[in-house]
């Protein structure tokens, strides 16, 4: 595995935004059947989400999750050196969204600004990238912001994802600080391109320009297209129990812990099977894994900030110790752990407002 | 020696069929619907009435009324 370690740096604030189309799973009794719905709701766990409007992006939520970091705690926006955003639904082609979002967001021009083609594992990977490029900028904060819309890209009739995915931004400042007992953030990855096909979008880029949107039934027996996000559900199932607990099981060996030096485990939502699975192969009590997926389902990148904000926001402030781990699409997973005190943690903000 | 009657309501309730629609020819390749939600709804039912954890190998191996049998074997749960 690759590793990373960062000294001196802390949360300032953490925030998160999702839009009100709340969806109950019920509501697709019509469309697959209430058995089916019932099944899939008792394994994944999910009971509603969230999706947005039509118009409203995912830089819109983490823009969202941004300006109530500005407007509620004391962060000043000429303070913001490093902007990076990850998501697998950006604004447009070109220019890269975290260009969009320093104009909305009125940073100034002494900034570096990055995108990151990344899901479930994209807060993980967001924070190597960020907190690497704050060293650079050391009087400065940076700004992590993951966002992404999943659903827009998905059939309709996919029942094993359309009923999994929920819409949300998020939006983590950072800064260094001088205080010598702070434990450092330590930070684990592995990437496995080779099955890059387990999650896949096979158009809408320029790979497969000349593909037409035709409607037809795949292998699953479940009709999309190939704009369409298809995802080879067992495969990245079976990834989810091995690959990602191999990677915990050694990150606790590199660093001589177990589950109990971390005070929680904040973890992808994938779903419920899956966390609890987690649970066992890591020998995670599962009260120290905090679940959000029953009310909000898969959140892709922005699961870690979620669960943070849905069980930690509003409550007396302390010191937690967290190990966190993101992992899906590439296929990438990543682990680590970082501390955070709860008065950085913002309540989740509902709003459907969108830039025009 | 376990009853088989509990065996077959789990799966006609994961699969919506009927008991006489399951043989050992009943699997991932046979039966349509069969996907990745099903397969997890089947494996977990499984593992609640007989109250065992499957190892991952085993679950990705569940993938037939047959093989469903044998691996529970493994576990000293014979369904007959």
């Amino acid at each position: 595995m690759v590793n990373s370690e960062f000294k001196n740096v802390k949360i300032t604030a953490l925030s998160v935004a999702i839009p009100s189309g709340k969806i109950p799973v019920t509501s697709f009794y019509k469309d697959f059947g209430q058995e089916l719905v019932d099944k899939f709701s008792d394994m994944a766990g999910v009971k509603e989400i969230a999706h947005t409007s039509e118009k409203q992006t995912a830089s819109d939520l983490g823009y969202l999750a941004a300006k109530n970091i500005f407007e509620s705690r004391k962060v000043q926006r000429e303070d913001i050196g490093v902007l990076v955003f990850v998501s697998q639904k950006p604004d447009f082609r070109i220019p890269a969204t975290s260009y969009i979002l320093q104009k909305r967001l009125g940073l100034s021009e002494d900034i570096i600004c990055q995108d990151i083609n990344l899901a479930c594992s994209g807060f993980v990977y967001g924070l190597q990238n960020t907190l690497s490029l704050l060293k650079l900028v050391p009087n400065k904060k940076a700004l992590l912001i993951t966002a992404d819309t999943s659903y827009k890209t998905m059939s309709p009739q996919d029942r094993t994802m359309i009923m999994l995915f929920g819409d949300s931004g998020s939006a983590v400042v950072f800064e260094n600080h001088e205080d010598e007992n702070s434990k450092p953030f330590q930070l684990a990855y592995r990437t496995n391109g080779y099955k890059y096909k387990s999650i896949i979008t096979p158009a809408g880029a320029f790979r497969n320009r000349d593909l037409k949107p035709i409607n037809e039934v795949w292998s699953d027996d479940i009709i999309r297209n190939d704009y369409n996000t298809h995802m080879k559900g067992m495969a990245v199932f079976e990834f989810s129990i091995t690959d990602v607990p191999r990677l915990i099981n050694d990150f606790y060996k590199e660093t001589q812990t177990s589950s109990a030096h971390y005070d929680y485990f904040i973890l992808h939502q994938a779903n419920l099977y899956i966390l609890k699975q987690l649970s066992r192969k890591c020998k995670i009590p599962f009260e120290k894994i905090p679940v959000s997926i029953d009310r909000y389902g898969n959140n892709s990148s922005n699961s870690i900030p979620l669960v943070l904000c849905d069980h930690f926001s509003n409550i007396e402030e302390r010191n937690l110790k967290l190990f966190i781990s993101g992992f899906g699409a590439g296929l990438s997973w990543a682990c680590g752990t970082l501390e955070i005190t709860t008065d950085a943690i913002l309540p989740i903000i509902i709003s459907d407002e969108y830039f025009q | 020696m376990t009853d088989l009657i509990t065996y077959n309501q789990i799966f006609c309730e994961v699969f919506s069929v009927q008991e006489n629609d399951l043989n050992d020819d009943f699997s991932l390749e046979t039966v349509e619907k069969w996907d990745s939600v099903l397969q997890l709804s089947l494996v977990s039912s499984i593992e609640d009435t007989y109250d065992v954890m499957f190892e991952p190998e085993e679950i990705m191996d569940f993938t037939s009324y047959k093989r469903g049998k044998e691996i529970l074997l493994k576990f000293g749960i014979e369904i007959a």
